[in-house]
């Protein structure tokens, strides 16, 4: 994949042309009567997370990063995406961990506000996850860590998996202030 | 016309810019009278006339699209107007307001439309001059011409037609007879002036004797006579109120091998100048209708409007102006996609240079550099071509004020001379809005406590009117707009008071103060709104917005003032903000953007010369101190180890301020379109917005003022208010 080179995720697909997927058998098969939630999955280390599928709007791989001087750490900088300026956000720092180093895996979520379109940095994006709605665990009790503040649920879509599901507009909400 | 349908938003479009052009042209107008008036100068009668056609033309405009209300409402005004024409209603600084208010009715109107869609939603009331309920018995004053009343006495007899010829009198319409009257009761000759022209050429031949004519005195009105022998030829005869010499009439006639004739001899053959009845003239009318008496009802007796059927008074439905009105937004575009243009060029140009390098092609290489070239030379004209349509003379702005301040200085009971100089002087539309409201606020600020209470004024030795000049010019790629006004000046001393009360200031920064300084601190937030505001009354917004509003725009203000004298406020802008030339450089590794229009020069950096004054690097160049500020260390970049070889000094100036930016290098030239950022990354608050430079890559835009602000905050204790 070229660098820059553009995915738009679809509701319909839902694991098709994800880079680095790293669990294409794990993708599980959803009785069809039952309502489903999506969720963009990645990776920050070793963790899993998700959040709401209708929130981002393309996955690219990072461009060349322009640093923005004297903003907040977590603000790392501007790529120009298609002619925009994105404000690209180091999510591992904005949850609480090491700043991120941009690799061949590194991909930006695009998340865009009215008044400003954000790219989430993140170390790799795994896949689409649909499960039923039932199995969303919501407010689990987790131990504690930097980031359990903004968990609102986990889902596990097989007994090997766990992925913590996270509020990101809660999150980028708070992180303007 | 689909009238009665009701239009598609197109439509509306349309209407609503040509009804806009048509305020402009009024309110253009309004001002002229309202110049004459003030100057105690005769009005114009012109100007009324134009007046009477702009409502007209409004009226068929708003019929045509089926904007009833506001058709009905420009018949009123044109009612009026026509009464004014005619002499039949005074035309005073009372009516004039009420004529310039209902421009202010119909500005609501089209926004009501522009905002709903609908037509005829609302109700328009014409606006009453305050006086109009009493004029009734008023004396009649020796105002100008166009204001003269009948006096109470019975009207003075006078046969016109005698004087002038039933021949003559037979072809005038009712306000050419007004016109001749009024001009015959000043005591001017009148003169026939008789020249031929070629029927092929009548158009243009007729324009100019009429061109030469008019400074002359007053074109009551031209006649064809029949009476040329020649067929191809056609004879008029202009009729003419002489205000000027014989003798240069006499010039002007001889250039156009006209005859001249004398009608009625100047003031010592006919009136007295006391005479000041004004009759219906005519004797042929005088039987059908009464004479006009003191009619000063804006509803006209009669509902239909005279329309002339002489050839100047038609009035043609093809729009006045030559001119396109194009939303902004549409150049904006424009201009990013020749933006992008330019960095497809870059890339042309890259494989034009790896071409060179390919054996035995090199032919092709040169021919594609040559094409290249050609198509940047293309490039760089359109570029210019879209600045150059979003360059408008500030003057439309200062229309606007002047209605602004005539309406501000009669509520307050002040006379104010407006003077304008500068109108001409083109700047990006964008600017120009963005500035109004800034603007605005100060000539409010300096007509309601700027300047003083007429009697105060005359106690102090000033001229009674008080002065508010607006000055525009360019000075390279800025444009200085100044707001001069001879009112009280600023107290400082009572600023100061207030700052420190505040706390915005602290003792020891204001024994340190200069002059400019003291000034400035009415730009600080805390203060406007303190003890200050007795003075500078509930405006809603301060200085402090006026300054940020200019600052966003990459301008600043600064102010000059002295106690009992006057108040200067000068704005620095930028032409444009679209596209801007830009120095790059770099800094720990990373490539930033300089507007050009802020760099005064780039010298190198050598270590030896640096002094530290008062904790600050500063140089010596030719002669005066340079404060510098090193970029990195401004950024808040960690560099370990001696400073970087080879630095350049990038030296910043705006207004009076120098600061020499210390880069590593330079890195080139280029025009930039500037992209803004948001507000996650304005926190930076350095940046005016970033651009590409190609690759992908983007290149931040130093917001010199910002830096320069800050810098002086934060390195002279004394000028901590700043910024």
């Amino acid at each position: 994949m070229a660098a820059g080179d553009t995915t738009i995720i679809s509701s319909r697909h839902p694991t098709s042309m994800l880079g680095h997927t790293r669990h294409p058998a794990s993708v599980q098969p959803v009785s069809s009567d039952e309502p489903t939630i999506g969720f963009l999955c990645f990776n920050l280390g070793e963790e899993e997370f998700g959040v709401d599928l209708n929130l981002i709007s393309q996955i690219v791989q990072p461009p060349p990063v322009t640093e923005v001087p004297r903003t907040r750490s977590y603000f790392i900088g501007v790529v120009s995406i298609r002619g925009g300026v994105v404000t690209l956000v180091d999510f591992r720092q904005l949850l609480g961990l090491d700043p991120a180093i941009i690799d061949r895996s590194s991909r930006i979520l695009l998340y865009n506000t009215p008044r400003e379109q954000f790219g989430i940095l993140v170390d790799r994006v795994t896949l689409v996850r649909r499960v039923p709605a039932s199995t969303f665990e919501e407010n689990p009790v987790l131990e504690e860590n930097p980031v359990t503040e903004k968990v609102i649920g986990v889902v596990r879509p097989d007994k090997h998996t766990q992925v913590t599901i996270i509020d990101l507009e809660e999150i980028m909400h708070e992180a303007l202030r | 016309m689909n009238s009665k349908k009701s239009p598609s938003p197109r439509a509306i479009q349309e209407f609503l810019s040509e009804a806009q052009e048509f305020v402009e042209a009024l309110s253009n107008v309004l001002m002229e009278i309202d110049t004459n008036l003030r100057d105690d100068e005769e009005v114009d009668p012109d100007l009324i006339n134009e007046a009477f056609r702009c409502w007209h033309t409004l009226k068929g405009l708003s019929s045509t699209f089926g904007a009833e209300n506001l058709s009905h409402f420009a018949h009123r005004e044109e009612s009026l107007l026509d009464n004014i024409r005619l002499g039949k209603t005074e035309l005073n600084a009372d009516t004039l307001d009420a004529l310039l208010s209902s421009i202010d009715v119909v500005v609501q109107a089209l926004n009501h439309i522009s905002q709903t869609g609908l037509l005829n939603d609302m109700e328009l009331e014409v606006p009453q001059p305050k006086e109009a309920q009493r004029s009734e018995g008023r004396p009649v004053d020796d105002g100008p011409e166009v204001a003269m009343q009948p006096p109470s006495g019975p009207p003075q007899p006078r046969d016109v037609k005698q004087l002038v010829g039933k021949d003559v009198l037979e072809v005038l319409t009712e306000f050419e007879e007004h016109r001749l009257v009024t001009n015959l009761d000043k005591g001017r000759p009148l003169y026939k002036v008789r020249a031929s022209f070629s029927l092929i050429s009548i158009d243009t031949e007729l324009e100019a004797i009429k061109g030469a004519l008019k400074p002359m005195g007053e074109i009551i009105t031209y006649l064809p006579c029949d009476e040329s022998d020649d067929v191809n030829k056609i004879d008029i005869e202009v009729l003419l109120a002489l205000k000027k010499e014989e003798s240069e009439l006499e010039q002007v006639s001889n250039e156009f091998n006209a005859q001249l004739l004398l009608v009625v001899a100047g003031a010592g053959e006919f009136a007295k100048p006391e005479y000041a009845s004004v009759q219906s003239p005519s004797a042929d009318k005088k039987d059908t209708s009464p004479p006009p008496a003191e009619i000063v009802e804006h509803v006209p007796e009669k509902d239909s409007i005279i329309i002339d059927a002489g050839p100047e008074k038609s009035i043609s439905l093809r729009s006045v102006s030559q001119t396109v009105r194009v939303d902004i937004s549409r150049l904006d575009r424009l201009m990013n996609s020749v933006g992008e243009l330019g960095l497809v060029r870059s890339s042309i140009s890259k494989v034009s240079d790896e071409l060179r390098t390919v054996a035995g092609r090199r032919d092709l290489a040169i021919e594609l550099h040559r094409i290249i070239r050609g198509f940047e030379r293309r490039l760089a004209e359109i570029r210019e071509g879209i600045l150059e349509v979003r360059m408008v003379p500030v003057g439309q702005m200062f229309d606007r004020l002047a209605r602004v301040i005539r309406k501000v200085s009669r509520n307050l009971g002040k006379e104010i001379e407006f003077i304008v100089s500068g109108a001409d002087t083109e700047v990006d539309k964008l600017i120009i809005e963005e500035l109004s409201d800034p603007l605005m606020h100060i000539i409010r600020n300096a007509i309601d406590h700027g300047i003083e209470k007429p009697k105060d004024r005359a106690m102090m030795g000033k001229p009674e009117n008080g002065t508010v000049a607006l000055t525009a010019y360019q000075k390279g790629n800025h444009v200085l707009i100044e707001v001069e006004d001879d009112g009280a000046g600023i107290d400082s001393e009572k600023i100061l008071e207030a700052s420190i009360r505040s706390g915005a200031v602290s003792e020891e920064q204001a024994a340190v103060m200069s002059t400019r300084e003291l000034n400035n601190l009415i730009f600080i937030p805390g203060i406007s709104t303190a003890k200050v505001t007795t003075e500078i009354s509930g405006r809603g917004v301060g200085m402090d917005v006026v300054k940020t509003n200019i600052s966003a725009l990459g301008g600043i203000v600064e102010v000059q003032s002295e106690l009992g004298i006057g108040t200067k406020f000068t704005i620095t802008m930028p032409v444009t903000l679209a596209i801007t030339p830009a120095l790059l450089v770099s800094v720990a590794k990373a490539v930033y953007a300089i507007p050009l229009n802020t760099v005064a020069e780039a010298i190198m950096l050598k270590e030896k010369d640096i002094h530290q004054v008062m904790n600050t690097e500063t140089m010596t160049l030719r002669g005066q101190t340079l404060p510098l500020c090193r970029l990195d260390s401004f950024f808040n970049f960690y560099r370990p180890g001696p400073p970087q070889p080879n630095s350049r000094v990038v030296v910043a100036a705006l207004g009076q301020r120098r600061v020499g930016l210390v880069v590593d290098a330079l890195v080139g030239q280029q025009d930039v379109i500037i992209k803004p950022l948001g507000p996650a990354m304005a926190q930076a608050g350095c940046f005016s917005g970033v651009t590409d430079i190609g690759d992908q890559k983007l290149a931040l835009v130093l917001d010199t003022v910002a830096v320069i602000e800050e810098f002086f905050a934060t390195t002279d204790d004394s000028s901590q208010y700043a910024g």
